[in-house]
């Protein structure tokens, strides 16, 4: 009986989980797509109007929908860690793997240059190179994920470590395999498995690290719509309208739980 | 009894007359309890006290230089002057000037501020090096001198109506330049002194002993530097500040509903500069469009909540020159016409700094321009940058919410061609003409009709676009006394001095 429940417990809350996720996604490119979905259109003579049947969850204070605007949120949001992730599984997973299976000083330059990255603080940097550069959604994903960088690399030097000293390895060596056919084939293959689990991590960093630039002023430029811009939006009106900055937040918790959870899980089901 | 009963349903219904939105409620009741703090949050950072660093003689700043200096003369009710440490400053061919000062002034040293020492305040503030606004102004003045302990004379370049004006910001801050205080800050005569300054968060100041005036009823200010608007409300409503400015019309509204005493006017103008020198709006037909196109009754309901006015022009609607400028009507399809014209797609970039009611601005305009097929993209930037850019020229439209055109007289003179604060470089001759014509007129109508003329020309040639006269002032909390209805003025003049609290 105990176990039947959680059994069941164990599918729901995934399902649950991915649904979420779905739903985000399927808002995102729907507030690409459709034009009853504009984030940026203002009907003037609705400003600060509370939920209702005609917007969902009211609009804000320059008469925007903020349904809308949350969904085209999500795109934002997802466009970012994409590239936080990409950029920290090929940067980072790269310089990780490269250390590890090297040695010697090349693992101790990139394990120096790693230190440094760390030793800045993060949101700061991203700051300051977005006042120097501009905003950008592409921009501040690969800023967060290069701030991201030492902990993948980290990561994978460790697995790669285990890995190396194994037979298929040695035994790949011995006949004579080039070192960068041995990571391809050998290396990265086993690897990867403990970087990827370490991804949910990073978007889940990624999420809220945009959110906190946005809301700070220093994310995406108006009237772009992002969860962290929407929230800051909101909250002058938070006395009087708080659908503005709930609805966002909202969803940012949501997802952030979602990808948190659903991380958890994979991490717990590698063997 | 019944007379009683009566008695209170007549306080009920007033009371309930005073509960309404509008009406701003009186703070406590009783006379003014001496002694005491009142912490007042600004909304930048006063890094030094000297006038001639403008720091401050902005809007909301000016209650920093009310308290240490007082100045001259202040703004009063409907446009006119209050004189302070001054009496009088008079004219019959508004060349030759005559200032009294009331007798017997002193620094907060003890050492006397006659009539010498506001030539010597004047002179260095007017020197080619000083870092003043004011500089500019002040170099109108071609001779002064002190006839008498209390009397100074000022002879002007040009005849200028608008010269009195000029004393209630750095010119009328009078600093000693005799003496300083022990740590080096400037002494003024106001009704409080330098007690301590915190780098970057806040400045003391306490009662000074050697103000001729009605003393100051609260013992000690302490003036907090909090340049986030919404942390700033934040401190008031959490009783960490007594009073603070406040510039954001929802906050107002909600600071009103909330029971607190708000002294507000309509004392900030949005503006946008347009850059005459450059592409697009070297083309007056673009800047046109743009204005047709704009529907500043929407910017109103939106980014004002329906508090304030449209604005109609340079001139205010308030300023004693009020004369009805008939502003281009909002009319999407004339701005087809002209764009059609025009024949190239116009695009832009628009800079403004990220205080909530400005992006709310921006990203109105951005849909009301790209309704009639104008591309407009939002450049958000820091205050600092922000003032760089204007100063510098440096964009092709940027925002100017200003106190600025509070004084007709001086505001107009920025549409002269070479004026300092011409930023956009608007050169049109003949308004430049008009308004030295208008500054010398000694006869009010005839300078009232020039300042009109020049008004329609500049909404006409639009290099800058008027939107709204927004509310502007500060809130405080219900146990603060003296709170003046500002309803009436022109640019928010708080005197700290005639404020007191109750706890």
């Amino acid at each position: 009986m105990l176990r039947r429940t959680e059994t069941r417990r164990d599918a729901l809350v995934p399902a649950a989980c991915v649904a979420v996720l779905a739903l985000v996604a399927i808002g995102a490119v729907l507030a690409q797509l459709l034009p009853q979905l504009d984030p940026l259109r203002a009907d003037f003579q609705a400003p600060l109007r509370p939920p209702g049947p005609e917007h969902w969850f009211g609009t804000d204070a320059t008469g925007r929908d903020v349904f809308a605007r949350t969904l085209a949120g999500g795109a934002s949001s997802i466009v970012v860690a994409a590239m936080t992730v990409a950029v920290g599984l090929v940067v980072g997973g790269g310089l990780g793997v490269l250390a590890g299976f090297a040695r010697g000083w090349v693992d101790a330059l990139i394990g120096t240059l790693l230190d440094v990255v760390l030793a800045l603080p993060g949101l700061i940097t991203v700051m300051v190179v977005v006042t120097m550069v501009g905003p950008g959604r592409l921009t501040i994903g690969a800023l967060i994920g290069l701030i991201m960088v030492p902990a993948f690399a980290r990561i994978a030097r460790s697995a790669t470590l285990t890995v190396r000293g194994q037979e298929f390895v040695q035994a790949a060596r011995i006949m004579g395999a080039p070192p960068l056919r041995i990571i391809g084939s050998e290396v990265v293959r086993c690897v990867l498995p403990a970087v990827a689990a370490y991804s949910f991590t990073a978007v889940t960093v990624a999420i809220v690290a945009e959110g906190s630039l946005s809301f700070l002023g220093f994310g995406l430029a108006p009237p772009t719509a992002s969860w962290g811009g929407l929230i800051a939006e909101g909250r002058t009106h938070i006395a009087t309208a708080p659908w503005i900055c709930l609805a966002p937040a909202a969803v940012l918790c949501a997802t952030v739980l979602a990808v948190n959870v659903l991380g958890e899980r994979w991490g717990r089901s590698r063997p | 009894m019944l007379r009683r009963l009566a008695a209170s349903a007549l306080a009920a219904v007033t009371l309930t007359a005073c509960g309404a939105p509008a009406a701003a409620p009186s703070g406590p009741s009783g006379p003014p309890v001496p002694g005491g703090t009142i912490t007042i949050g600004i909304n930048s950072e006063v890094s030094t006290l000297d006038p001639a660093a403008n720091e401050i003689a902005a809007q909301a700043t000016l209650v920093v230089a009310h308290a240490l200096y007082e100045p001259l003369f202040t703004d009063g009710p409907g446009g006119a002057l209050e004189p302070r440490l001054a009496e009088s400053l008079t004219s019959e061919d508004l060349r030759t000037w005559t200032l009294s000062l009331r007798p017997g002034l002193t620094f907060s040293d003890g050492s006397p501020l006659d009539a010498q020492a506001v030539v010597d305040h004047v002179a260095r503030l007017r020197d080619p090096e000083s870092q003043c606004q004011c500089a500019q102004l002040a170099a109108e003045i071609t001779d002064m001198a002190a006839a008498d302990a209390t009397t100074a004379e000022f002879t002007l370049a040009e005849p200028n109506a608008g010269f009195p004006r000029y004393f209630t910001r750095q010119l009328g801050m009078i600093a000693s330049t005799t003496a300083r205080a022990d740590d080096g800050s400037p002494l003024g005569a106001g009704p409080y002194r330098l007690e301590s300054a915190a780098r970057g968060s806040s400045l003391t100041v306490v009662r000074s002993e050697h103000y001729q005036g009605t003393p100051g009823h609260a013992d000690t200010l302490v003036f907090q530097f909090l340049p986030d608007t919404d942390s700033r409300y934040q401190s008031l409503a959490s009783g960490a500040v007594d009073l603070a400015w406040i510039d954001t019309p929802n906050l107002i509204a909600q600071a009103r509903g909330e029971g607190r005493i708000v002294a507000v006017a309509n004392a900030s103008t949005a503006t946008a500069v347009l850059n005459t020198r450059t592409e697009p709006f070297d083309d007056i037909r673009v800047r046109q469009a743009v204005q047709a196109a704009i529907d500043r009754e929407a910017l109103l309901a939106v980014v004002d909540q329906g508090q304030g006015v449209v604005a109609e022009g340079p001139i205010l609607s308030r300023s004693p020159y009020a004369s009805g400028t008939r502003h281009p009507e909002f009319d999407p399809e004339r701005a087809r016409t002209l764009l059609a014209e025009v024949g190239e797609p116009v695009s832009f970039a628009y800079t403004t700094d990220s205080r909530p009611q400005s992006m709310q601005r921006a990203t109105a305009i951005q849909q009301m321009l790209g309704d009639v097929g104008i591309t407009m993209t939002i450049d958000v930037v820091d205050t600092a940058t922000w003032g760089t850019r204007l100063y510098d020229g440096d964009f092709a439209a940027i925002e100017f919410v200003t106190s600025a055109y509070a004084d007709t007289d001086a505001v107009l003179g920025i549409f002269a061609p070479d004026a300092t604060g011409n930023f956009g470089g608007y050169a049109n001759p003949e308004v430049g003409e008009l308004v030295e014509q208008g500054r010398g007129s000694v006869d009010e109508a005839a300078r009232r009709e020039i300042y009109a003329e020049v008004a329609q020309r500049v909404v006409e040639d639009a290099p800058v676009l008027f939107f709204t006269e927004s509310p502007a002032g500060f809130a405080a909390a219900p146990h603060i006394g003296g709170m003046p209805d500002l309803s009436d003025r022109n640019v928010i003049s708080l005197l700290p001095s005639e404020l007191w609290t109750a706890r």
